[in-house]
């Protein structure tokens, strides 16, 4: 008898395979729905976004344009060092309380991906005396905006409304100018910003609920 | 395959408690002991007999790390675990759309 056999047993009754399929459908969902947001990155994110695009608004606006790569690049500096820490401290937690999200992993190596893209477009002029290929404050935009679709696509549709809406703004201000600077960065603010808040008050609400059943 | 072939299932994994295990794994996180004793309701013993079972049938795949200063086990569902709890599944349902 081979090995494969020796685990097979005897076919059961349609209503047991039903039993059977309800209970692990129910077990998926429990663990799925225990996913934390961990939304303070998010915010910490759109904040300091609209502070780089008000303040690249405003060196643009007066002629300032040498101190927009120290300044960008700076602000950029510390978003990536406060993401970094953060990330060592959310893994930290999640083994501390036994669940360790594969869904979470695979999205945040995602947008670590993405975001070093916009690093590397950030730090550009070291290399070359100008950003190579364009403007990164439009990239940057693209980058969240990509980032939030997968993030929409793999978690919760609020963050694909974020998402498309920064991408509309972009397209809408790539023709206004220096002031398109400006809406751009209070477009990518409370794209971050509102679907995280919503996020977090659906997964409270799913934690309350979960107490209480 | 003859039907009484394609109905066979899978003991290893057949029981409740194995199957709410594989289940609780299947999206592929890592959850430790106490995180699955906890939802699943299990006792320390039971769900360490279960575990030792998956285990041996290679199903899932158990680490032991230091979170701090405390030891803490994780699980995880490998891929022939993956495929067998598909394969389960898919028998389940053709159970169920049998006359």
């Amino acid at each position: 008898m081979e090995k494969e056999d020796s685990n097979q047993v005897e076919i059961k009754g349609p209503d047991i395979a039903a039993d059977d399929v309800k209970f692990m459908r129910s077990v998926v969902e429990k663990m799925s729905r225990q996913v934390k947001p961990d939304i303070h990155i998010m915010i910490v994110c759109g904040l300091t976004c609209m502070i780089i695009y008000a303040v690249l608004y405003f060196l643009k606006t007066h002629q300032l344009d040498k101190w927009i790569w120290p300044i960008g690049l700076s602000l950029t500096t510390v978003l990536f060092i406060y993401g970094f820490i953060s990330l060592i401290r959310i893994a930290k937690d999640e083994k501390k309380t036994g669940f360790i999200s594969h869904l979470k992993r695979q999205v945040t190596w995602a947008w670590i991906f993405i975001m070093l893209h916009g690093l590397a477009w950030t730090v550009s002029p070291i290399l070359s005396n100008n950003f190579c290929g364009g403007d990164p404050a439009f990239l940057w935009a693209m980058l969240f905006s990509i980032g939030l679709v997968v993030l929409g696509i793999f978690h919760s549709k609020e963050w694909l409304y974020g998402g498309i809406g920064i991408f509309a703004v972009m397209a809408l201000t790539y023709f206004l100018g220096n002031i398109g600077y400006l809406i751009l960065g209070l477009a990518i603010g409370p794209g971050l910003i509102i679907p995280a808040i919503i996020v977090q008050r659906n997964y409270n609400k799913q934690e309350q609920g979960n107490e209480q059943s | 395959m003859s039907k009484a072939d394609q109905l066979k299932f899978d003991e290893i994994i057949l029981s409740k408690t194995r199957l709410g295990i594989m289940s609780a794994l299947i999206g592929g996180d890592k959850l430790d002991f106490t995180y699955l004793r906890n939802a699943l309701n299990l006792s320390d013993g039971n769900l360490s007999i279960q575990i030792r079972k998956l285990e041996d049938a290679g199903y899932i795949k158990v680490e032991k790390k230091f979170v701090g200063r405390k030891p803490k086990t994780f699980c995880k569902i490998t891929r022939k675990g993956q495929k067998a709890i598909k394969n389960l599944i898919s028998k389940l349902e053709a159970l169920m759309n049998l006359d």
